[in-house]
C-alpha cells in the first residue's frame, strides 16, 4: 500500500474495536439491575496481543483476522446483588469509547481530504 | 500496557461518582429507617456510614482494585456504633417495662447535611469530567 491509501486498515480494525465495545457496554446498561450479571468488556490490549501473535507467525492478513472479542470483566467488584455493573464507569466508558470512535473517523478523514486534494491537483 | 493519562482521568471522576452515589445510597437509608425499633437481628436500625479511601497504585497491580483505577477512591460501608436513644413511648410493641423504646442513632438533621454535600460533590465531579470531555474534544478539533 501506498503512502497515500494507507493506515485506512488500521482505522478500520480501530473503528471495529470501538462499536463492539460500545456495543458491550450498551449490554451492560441494559442488564444493571439484573441480579448476579456480571459486566463483559472489549478488551483492547488483547486485540493488540492477538493481532502481534498473528503477525509473528508471519500472516500478512494478521489485522484483518484480529476480532475484538467481548470478555467478561473478572475484575470488577460485584454489589450487593452479584451484579457488576457501574453506572458511571459505564458511562464514562462509553464517553472515552466515543473519543476513540472520533479519532478514527478523524483520522480516515483527513486521509480522504489528502487524496481528494491530490485528485484535484490543489494544495 | 496501561491507558495513557489524558484517558485515566475519566476513570478517576467515574469512581467518585460512583463513590458519591454509594453515599447518597445510604443517606436514604438512613433516613428511611430512622424509626425502624426491630430490625432483623431484633436490635434497632444502627445508622451505616461510608468512608472514602484512595486507591493504591500497589492495589491496581495486584489487580486488587476491583477494576477501580490508581488515584481513584473507593467507598465502604459501615456500622456506626453508638447509643440508641430511648423514646418513652406507652404501648408501643417493642417498649420495655418503662415503657422505653429504642430508637435507631440517626440524626435526621447530620443526615441531610450529609445529603447536600454528597449531591454537591457528585455535582463537581460531574463538572470536572465534562470539562475535561470538552478539552480532549477541542484538542482533536484544533487539527482539524
Amino acid at each position: 500500500m501506498s503512502d497515500l491509501t494507507g493506515g485506512f486498515d488500521v482505522a478500520n480494525k480501530l473503528m471495529d474495536f470501538t462499536s463492539a465495545r460500545a456495543r458491550a457496554l450498551a449490554t451492560n446498561i441494559a442488564h444493571a439491575s439484573e441480579p448476579g450479571y456480571k459486566r463483559v468488556d472489549v478488551d483492547f490490549a488483547a486485540l493488540v496481543e492477538s493481532f502481534r501473535a498473528e503477525r509473528e507467525r508471519g500472516d500478512a492478513g494478521a489485522l484483518a483476522k484480529a476480532r475484538p472479542a467481548p470478555a467478561i470483566d473478572r475484575v470488577a467488584a460485584a454489589g450487593r446483588s452479584g451484579n457488576s455493573v457501574d453506572f458511571e464507569r459505564e458511562q464514562v466508558q462509553l464517553d472515552k469509547n466515543a473519543l476513540l470512535h472520533e479519532l478514527a473517523t478523524f483520522f480516515v478523514n483527513s486521509k480522504l481530504n489528502t487524496l481528494r486534494s491530490a485528485i484535484r491537483g490543489q494544495a | 500496557m496501561s491507558e495513557p493519562v489524558s484517558m485515566q482521568v475519566f476513570d478517576i471522576s467515574a469512581s467518585a461518582l460512583s463513590a458519591e452515589r454509594t453515599r447518597l445510597a445510604v443517606i436514604s437509608q438512613n433516613i428511611a429507617n430512622a424509626q425502624v425499633t426491630k430490625g432483623a437481628d431484633g436490635e434497632p436500625y444502627r445508622r451505616q456510614r461510608v468512608t472514602f479511601r484512595s486507591v493504591l497504585e500497589e492495589e491496581v497491580r495486584r489487580g486488587r482494585a476491583g477494576g477501580l483505577p490508581a488515584g481513584g477512591v473507593r467507598a465502604d460501608v459501615e456500622s456506626v456504633p453508638g447509643d440508641f436513644q430511648h423514646v418513652k413511648i406507652p404501648g408501643h410493641p417493642d417498649a420495655d417495662k418503662d415503657d422505653f423504646v429504642r430508637m435507631p442513632n440517626v440524626n435526621l438533621v447530620d443526615e441531610l447535611v450529609d445529603m447536600v454535600d454528597a449531591s454537591r460533590t457528585y455535582e463537581a465531579n460531574l463538572s470536572a469530567l465534562r470539562t475535561w470531555k470538552q478539552m480532549l474534544a477541542r484538542t482533536l478539533e484544533m487539527t482539524r
